[in-house]
């Protein structure tokens, strides 16, 4: 059983996935997030060691709360997460955008395709990224916050805003 | 010549000529200060140039035919004591006519001192330069008034180029908002009528079918075009490096890109050496890959012939791409460079961007592409790069 994290705002998106993993019999074990700050509330469950560390995380960009490049930052300089293959799935095909987030060390960069045949191609570059091991992306040498810094305090932002918001469930 | 053109004259003393000839100079004010800068004498130059009768100046201060302004800041002083000190003075300036008229002087002074080196007085030799300095200050305010307006052009220029600039980048900016964000729905519809049409295949008739078909092929058809647009505006987005390159590396990348094309079309492409340029290999290959695509695509009932091989022109090299496709009759020949301009109908797929995007490539290259053709005889296209 494959356990990964999806994050995207997009249900249609999320259950495209589903249904393509299915399809070609990989068994998966989904969690979901719909936007950044909600992958962010997973991902300490995994840091405290509350939960298993995902094989896989991919990540859409475009999102509301947090952007796709700042949940990618957050993992790859956080030293429990860092490993974890993260495979960045978005609908922009800028270069820009992909250079950028190969910077950041996501693992690899596919853009969400627009047929079926392309769908199953993804897939199977997703299980080759997550078969070809623990990302070698890493910490960063010189980290710009102290560990578990960054995570406390955009974990501490994130509370005062679900506070203002109503109705936000924020459990993984 | 002098002394003896001034010996033929009837005049008695040496002094006496000399006078006489001091007197008759029209063009020069030719005077005698004493010590103190009182006018000694005064020469029909004098007279002519700052009004004053002999009578009415001898015996006078010479600061007299200043300024008020200059006699206020001690300037006529200052003149004596620097001839006196150095034996002689050069000044420029406004001086004043008895009628209270001014003229531009360029005046020397020299200091005139006896046996004993003891300081008697000074020559004044000076010259109306009015219209000099006219045509001078003229020539310099006409500077001052170019540079001025160059410089207030410039500022325009450069405030103008600065809101050209804005505008492109919101533009740009937009088309790429709005290319991307138009990308995302579409994708679902397509994606979901696909997942449809493979759900309820069984259940559908041949009519049904057929419009979830066209659908599709709508949905798929528009994603491309947004796909070129996309890539099209992103040249003016992304400004590539250029550096030199084998244009022939190019080649290679794009014929590997469209191998399968070329298979299965039994196309044969044909290039003599190509030569190093200056320029983008991903954009240059992009340039050969959308031309031979369409020199594919558009082939006659033969298979694809394409012949490629590039001259030196001037500073340039002019690349030609032969083919002996339908041709492009010659009233298409610049249409066919704009974007979205197809001239086929759904016979032949595509977005008709393809050869939009050479051209903006090839002109940021700095080079031009056009194409020679007629009606079933094959097309020539030709571009040309900077070379190294």
């Amino acid at each position: 059983m494959l356990k990964l994290l999806v994050v995207d705002d997009n249900p249609a998106d999320i259950d495209l996935l589903r249904d393509a993993f299915a399809e070609l019999n990989i068994a998966v074990d989904l969690t979901t997030a719909a936007d950044g700050l909600e992958a962010l509330g997973v991902l300490e469950h995994v840091v405290n060691a509350a939960s298993a560390a995902p094989a896989g995380i991919l990540l859409d960009l475009n999102m509301p709360q947090m952007h796709g490049r700042d949940v990618l930052t957050f993992i790859k300089s956080t030293p429990r997460l860092a490993h974890i293959p993260t495979i960045v799935v978005t609908s922009s095909a800028s270069p820009h955008d992909r250079r950028d987030c190969m910077k950041l060390g996501a693992d690899a960069y596919f853009t969400k395709p627009g047929t079926l045949e392309g769908l199953n191609e993804l897939i199977r570059g997703v299980e080759q990224v997550i078969k070809a091991g623990p990302s070698r992306s890493g910490v960063p040498p010189t980290p710009p916050f102290a560990p578990g810094q960054l995570m406390r305090s955009i974990l501490g932002a994130w509370r005062a805003l679900s506070r203002i918001r109503s109705g936000v469930s924020c459990s993984p | 010549m002098t002394e003896r053109f001034i010996s033929t004259l009837p005049v008695a003393t040496e002094a006496e000529q000399f006078r006489l000839l001091v007197d008759s100079v029209r063009e020069y004010a030719i005077y005698l200060l004493d010590a103190n800068g009182i006018v000694r004498s005064w020469n029909t130059g004098a007279q002519r140039i700052k009004g004053y009768s002999a009578k009415e100046i001898i015996g006078q201060h010479f600061s007299r035919m200043f300024t008020d302004e200059d006699r206020t800041n001690g300037r006529p002083a200052r003149i004596m004591a620097e001839a006196a000190r150095n034996d002689s003075c050069r000044d420029e300036g406004w001086r004043v006519r008895k009628d209270g008229t001014r003229f531009w002087a360029s005046v020397v002074v020299n200091a005139v001192r006896d046996e004993l080196g003891e300081l008697r007085g000074f020559t004044k030799v000076s010259r109306d330069e009015t219209e000099r300095h006219a045509i001078e200050e003229q020539v310099r305010h006409n500077a001052q008034e170019l540079e001025r307006l160059v410089e207030s052009r410039t500022q325009q220029l450069m405030e103008k180029a600065e809101n050209l600039r804005r505008a492109n980048e919101e533009l740009e900016q937009f088309n790429y908002v709005t290319s991307h964000d138009l990308q995302e729905p579409l994708r679902m519809v397509g994606i979901y009528m696909q997942k449809l049409a493979r759900q309820a295949d069984g259940k559908l008739s041949d009519d049904e079918k057929r419009y979830v078909r066209y659908a599709i092929e709508g949905a798929e058809r528009m994603r491309l075009l947004i796909d070129d647009l996309l890539r099209y505006n992103r040249l003016d987005r992304e400004r590539a490096e250029h550096e030199p390159i084998p244009s022939g590396d190019a080649l290679r990348a794009a014929l590997d890109n469209l191998a399968q094309l070329i298979t299965e079309n039994a196309a044969e492409v044909v290039s003599e050496p190509l030569p190093l340029v200056r320029a983008n290999l991903g954009q240059l290959t992009q340039v050969f890959q959308n031309l031979i695509h369409n020199a594919v695509k558009y082939k006659s009932d033969q298979p694809p012939r394409i012949h490629i091989d590039a001259v030196a022109s001037g500073r340039a090299w002019k690349f030609r791409m032969r083919d002996n496709g339908i041709g492009i009759e010659p009233q298409y020949h610049d249409r066919i460079f704009e974007v979205f301009q197809r001239l086929h109908s759904r016979e032949y797929p595509g977005t008709g961007m393809g050869l939009a995007i050479c051209k903006k490539i090839v002109e940021q290259h700095g080079g031009r592409i056009w194409v020679e053709s007629s009606r079933g005889s094959g097309s020539a296209f030709h571009f040309t790069l900077p070379a190294l």
